[in-house]
């Protein structure tokens, strides 16, 4: 079809016929007459449901109000073609259209019933802010703009998805934000070809540097504060409508260990819950393999009262540590799954049944040893201390590999598995920065700010991993 | 074309240290002391100056010829029929090496750890590793030895220092009674151990220079001098000589002394993470550096194809290479002017050409 056949003709009938013909003949698609002061006939065009009711009863009631053409609404309002039109009533606005010139204006009304600003469920804090971004694009910006009152916070807009574009919103800070990133960015989001985009986690498919990896490429986050603290680290955001997810990019490995309230405690405290953090991860990742390596292949290591003890445990078992251990890591991913997908009430109920009852009555029914169950559920309750992203998932995902290679070649499978994996997340890049960093490439400072919550007044630097232009947050505060 | 790969300074550094000082300390002590008695350190000492020496040498050819590896480097000196032998050979010996290194591995695990579990297991275990970081790309392995340095470093001064209060400084005693050239009967196998820097041949052209390389090189032998002294020292220390001569591991006698708290103690498993974690660095640089060469030899466009047939080959060579133990200890201790050959006489003999050439007065020789 070309251009012509698109533009918006003189003839109302006629762009009526053709913008229901656009929108398949929906019958939700309402059109309404009415006439301008002058005596000219328009018509509104509107989807029903879609648009505020408040609105659109004073829209059309003052119909007669507005005035005629381009020049009356400005560029951003004024639709040419159908196609435009079009896609203008499924974004939530009304048409004016107009026979002369031959056009239509669009008005917002979008009136979807959107859940108000609330605490975000799965980044519940003690202490810190308690508002937690919503579905709404607008509302989304408005909080950033909220904690973040700077003229230098820059917003770009765009619409991804050729058949149901989805607005999206690009956030950086000038003189901070490093421009090469940026365009980066958007060059990775303009080759976007997807039919429709539904939330924030296609985009970050779409733009990952590594699309076939487990480990999460950007960060998500649900929280105004965080996004502002990243934008002022040099980081880039990325708000996609229809999803309170925040897309932050780039990230770094060790960054899935911080919570934003690290900096809402003391940094003592902050700095040890970090630390806590990390260690959990450790013991997440490596206890079930540990201890499937120690008792199958290594019983000189361990002290002769402890071994004992573990022997008089596994004795009534009849299956080998790996499977004990196999057999716990799987029922208490089914449990937490369980805990997860049911309602709250009954939730809890399924993880206290699981955890009390069933591992007593395994206990007891000699499947499996009481040992093994302190090693599962210790290492279940520390991933429950790293904060709820897919790097939680992948390590859960990569303690089944860490104890297979411990079941075969003891203490030397779980390092070699070890190293495997630092050399596969060494080679991983977010948006060209090293993941492992600031480990490996090794950078001493940064590295301990990362590890260790420094007092904020001595944080006078910015990351230098993520190139802000500006590397100072604040001059003299280094001492 | 594959994206040309840049590593920093501390990362050649943590690469050298780490292939240099990670495997020989657990066993060095044993070989030296045969040679030294209780003045091994002193062999270490100038074992030192030797890993210097080729470190200079090495060094030099790269200054030369800053845009070239060694096997480049060879055709352009020597031409392309007689370079190109001797740069083959050289790829032997970049593939030799890999399967010493991990016949070693395996054999200090079935030895020390896990005699249950097959060599071919272990063996497989680390070609396998040793590839998939060489897959992965230079970057990727120099990046994770950043990591490794650190593991490795403070675990052995961990080790030793825990153990000092169970030194007997006297065991040290008399210092040098023999004069200054009887320790250097073992001078050869110190040499060959310290001066075990050829894949850096391969490397150099891979480094951000900067006018800090040659600083960072060098310190990496010192603190490698520095740690294997110790390590020599502390079984010296807490064995006496005689004793230490008796352990096939003597690091693995040292960690079992050590008791914590009165009721902790086997942190064998430090070891055996050390053990894996340096044998793996050392293996995938010589693994790298095999790669590396044949793909410059053979002017090879996809050099990771090679990587298997090359690892399957490596696999069958180490598991065959030796009867056991006892003959790979003797073949390091009494045939080690072969890698010392290869270490020294072929990077020197390269030299010598390239300054005969006229080469040595410039900066910087065409690519």
């Amino acid at each position: 079809m070309s251009d012509r056949q698109t533009e918006f003709s003189e003839d109302l009938a006629e762009n009526v016929r053709r913008i229901r013909e656009c929108m398949q003949h929906t019958d939700d698609l309402i059109f309404v007459d009415r006439e301008l002061a002058s005596g000219k006939p328009i018509k509104i065009a509107y989807l029903k449901g879609l648009t505020d009711d408040r609105r659109l009863e004073y829209l059309l009631a003052h119909a007669r109000e507005f005035g005629n053409g381009d020049f009356a609404f400005g560029d951003d309002g004024w639709r040419k073609s159908i196609q435009q039109g079009a896609e203008s009533l499924a974004a939530g606005q009304a048409l004016l259209l107009f026979a002369d010139p031959p056009g239509a204006a669009a008005i917002d009304l979008l009136g979807v019933q959107l859940r108000n600003v609330e605490e975000p469920s799965s980044e519940s804090t003690v202490k810190g802010p308690r508002s937690g971004f919503t579905e709404s694009l607008t509302n989304n910006l408005a909080l950033v703009r909220y904690y973040c009152p700077s003229p230098q916070l820059k917003i770009e807009s765009c619409k991804i998805g050729r058949l149901s574009p989805t607005p999206l919103a690009i956030l950086s800070v000038g003189g901070i934000t490093n421009p090469s990133i940026l365009k980066e960015v958007h060059r990775r989001i303009d080759e976007i070809t997807a039919d429709f985009i539904v939330g924030s986690n296609a985009i970050e498919e779409w733009i990952a540097d590594h699309r076939g990896t487990m480990f999460p490429m950007v960060e998500s986050t649900e929280r105004p504060d965080r996004v502002v603290g990243a934008l002022m680290d040099g980081r880039i955001a990325i708000i996609v409508q229809g999803t309170p997810f925040v897309i932050l990019l780039p990230f770094v490995f060790l960054q899935a260990f911080q919570v934003g309230e690290d900096y809402f405690w003391n940094f003592y405290i902050g700095s040890l819950l970090r630390m806590l953090r990390i260690f959990c991860g450790l013991i997440g990742l490596l206890l079930p393999g540990f201890y499937v390596a120690t008792v199958t292949y290594h019983h000189e290591l361990v002290p002769t009262a402890l071994l004992q003890s573990i022997a008089a445990a596994k004795e009534p078992v009849p299956f080998p540590a790996v499977v004990e251990s196999f057999a716990m890591m799987f029922a208490f991913e089914i449990m937490r799954e369980a805990g997860i997908r049911m309602p709250k009430q009954i939730g809890q109920a399924v993880s206290i049944v699981g955890a009390l009852i069933l591992g007593q009555a395994a206990v007891e029914a000699g499947i499996v040893s009481p040992i093994m169950v302190i090693v599962a559920a210790l290492t279940g309750i520390c991933t429950f201390t790293l904060p709820p992203n897919a790097m939680n998932y992948a390590i859960r995902l990569l303690q089944f590999g860490m104890t297979f290679l411990a079941s075969l070649l003891g203490y030397v499978g779980l390092v070699a598995g070890i190293i495997g994996l630092l050399i596969y997340l060494a080679s991983l890049r977010s948006f060209g920065i090293p993941y492992l960093g600031p480990a490996a490439p090794l950078n001493a400072q940064e590295l301990t700010d990362v590890i260790v919550r420094r007092p904020i007044p001595w944080d006078s630097k910015r990351p230098t991993l993520f190139r802000a232009l500006n590397p100072y947050r604040f001059r003299g505060g280094d001492k | 074309m594959e994206r040309r790969e840049v590593i920093s300074n501390f990362q050649l550094m943590s690469l050298i240290v780490i292939s240099t000082i990670g495997t020989s300390s657990l066993y060095a002590p044993a070989t030296l002391v045969r040679y030294a008695e209780r003045n091994s350190w002193f062999l270490v000492l100038v074992g030192g100056l030797a890993g210097l020496l080729n470190l200079a040498i090495l060094m030099t050819l790269n200054r030369m010829y800053p845009d070239k590896n060694l096997i480049r480097i060879c055709k352009h000196v020597l031409g392309p029929w007689i370079g190109g032998l001797l740069a083959f050979a050289i790829i032997f010996y970049f593939i030799d090496v890999t399967a010493w290194i991990v016949r070693e591995f395996a054999q200090f695990f079935i030895v020390a750890l896990s005699p249950v579990v097959p060599q071919s297991w272990y063996l497989a275990t680390g070609i396998i590793m040793g590839a998939y970081a060489v897959y992965r790309g230079l970057e990727a392995f120099s990046r994770v030895s950043e990591i490794v340095l650190f593991v490795i470093v403070f675990t052995f001064l961990g080790i030793y220092t825990v153990l000092s209060w169970q030194y007997h400084p006297e065991y040290l005693l008399p210092v040098l009674e023999n004069g200054l050239l009887a320790p250097l009967s073992g001078i050869i196998p110190v040499a060959s151990w310290l001066g075990d820097l050829m894949f850096i041949s391969m490397m150099l052209n891979h480094v951000r220079r900067t006018k800090k390389t040659a600083a960072y090189a060098v310190g990496a032998v010192a603190v490698t001098t520095v740690l294997l002294m110790l390590s020599v020292l502390s079984c010296t220390l807490l064995f006496g000589a005689k004793a230490s001569e008796s352990f096939t591991y003597p690091s693995i006698s040292l960690i079992q002394n050590i008791r914590l708290f009165r009721h902790i103690e086997r942190f064998d498993a430090a070891l055996v993470a050390v053990w894996v974690m340096s044998c793996f660095i050392k293996l995938t640089v010589y693994l790298w550096s095999a790669q590396q060469g044949l793909a410059d030899l053979l002017k090879l466009k996809k050099p990771r194809m090679f990587l298997i047939p090359v690892a399957a080959g490596i696999y069958v060579c180490a598991k065959f290479k030796v009867w056991g133990l006892i003959e790979l200890g003797r073949f390091y201790d009494q045939q080690a002017w072969y890698f010392c050959l290869f270490q020294y006489a072929v990077p020197g003999f390269l030299l010598l050409v390239a300054w005969l050439r006229g080469d040595g007065g410039k900066t910087k020789v065409g690519a």
